[in-house]
């Protein structure tokens, strides 16, 4: 697994905390240890997601950086790509 | 992967319920060239398409229809938000409120159900694009026919900005198959399909 896989895999598992505990919290609002658990996991998603775009490009267009990369957007492998 | 952003993408506020425009406006959510079939038909044509210019385009607009779809059935629930029993008849109503009250189904404005058949995706780069092309502009049509039929103009406002992407999209599309093109035989376009043959 090279650097970038490795680097996507941890925000996918991050980001899948969150869809997970938020989907929970849709019904039990006001239960404090899932809001402190999607409260953490939010911080630790924005921090890898922040490292992932500044070394691989965007996952978002909140994640483009235009003065640095120009549109990056198109540049990126897509998701459903495997090299042959 | 796709997140939901709790917005729309241009403000609906419609003050005065009137089903009588549900009826047909319903139609850009589940007709034949409305929302969720665009956003369906682009979003599936992306897997196999060459080009990063042309995948992105079909992401993005994709992505643009579904959050179309929202801005249709807002109108639709607003429209159809606190009816009496006497407003859904006079509106001709009575049919779509026994069967989903005033809750949102896919249909078209004759009453049909959504139909799959309506979102082609042929695998074709040229084909796919000039459908793509085609449809925006039977959505733009469709919004001039709404145009036609509206005057409230807290509904005229929101169609309007939908009918203005339309013709955008079509733009875009086009720069998109001008991209496929040039990226192949210029005297045979059709002797290969890039996305197929190697």
């Amino acid at each position: 697994m090279n650097g970038r896989d490795e680097m996507l895999k941890k925000v996918q598992k991050l980001n899948f905390v969150m869809i997970d505990t938020g989907l929970y919290l849709n019904n039990q609002p006001e239960n404090q240890a899932g809001q402190a658990l999607f409260s953490k996991y939010q911080a630790l998603h924005r921090q890898a997601k922040e490292e992932f775009e500044g070394a691989y490009g965007p996952l978002t267009y909140g994640g483009i950086n235009t003065e640095c990369d120009g549109w990056s957007w198109i540049k990126n492998p897509w998701p459903w790509e495997v090299e042959d | 992967m796709w997140t939901y952003e709790k917005k729309l993408e241009y403000p609906i506020n419609i003050k005065n319920p009137n089903p009588a425009l549900a009826k047909f406006i319903i139609t850009q959510f589940g007709g034949p060239d409305g929302e969720l079939g665009a956003s369906q038909r682009y979003l599936s044509q992306r897997y196999s398409m060459p080009f990063n210019e042309a995948i992105a385009t079909l992401t993005d607009i994709g992505t643009e229809e579904l959050a179309h779809m929202e801005m249709i059935c807002a109108i639709v629930h607003q429209l159809t938000r606190n009816m009496t029993m006497e407003q859904i008849k006079e509106a001709g109503f009575e049919a779509y409120f026994v069967d989903h009250t005033a809750g949102l189904y896919p249909q078209a404005a004759a009453g049909f159900p959504f139909d799959a058949l309506c979102f082609a995706s042929k695998g074709d780069a040229i084909t796919d694009l000039v459908e793509d092309m085609a449809a925006e502009q039977k959505a733009r049509t469709t919004y001039d026919n709404i145009l036609r039929m509206v005057d409230d103009p807290d509904v005229i406002d929101p169609i309007r900005f939908l009918r203005e992407r339309e013709v955008v999209h079509f733009q875009r599309f086009g720069e998109a198959l001008r991209v496929v093109q040039d990226n192949l035989d210029c005297k045979n376009f059709y002797a290969i399909n890039p996305e197929f043959d190697k």
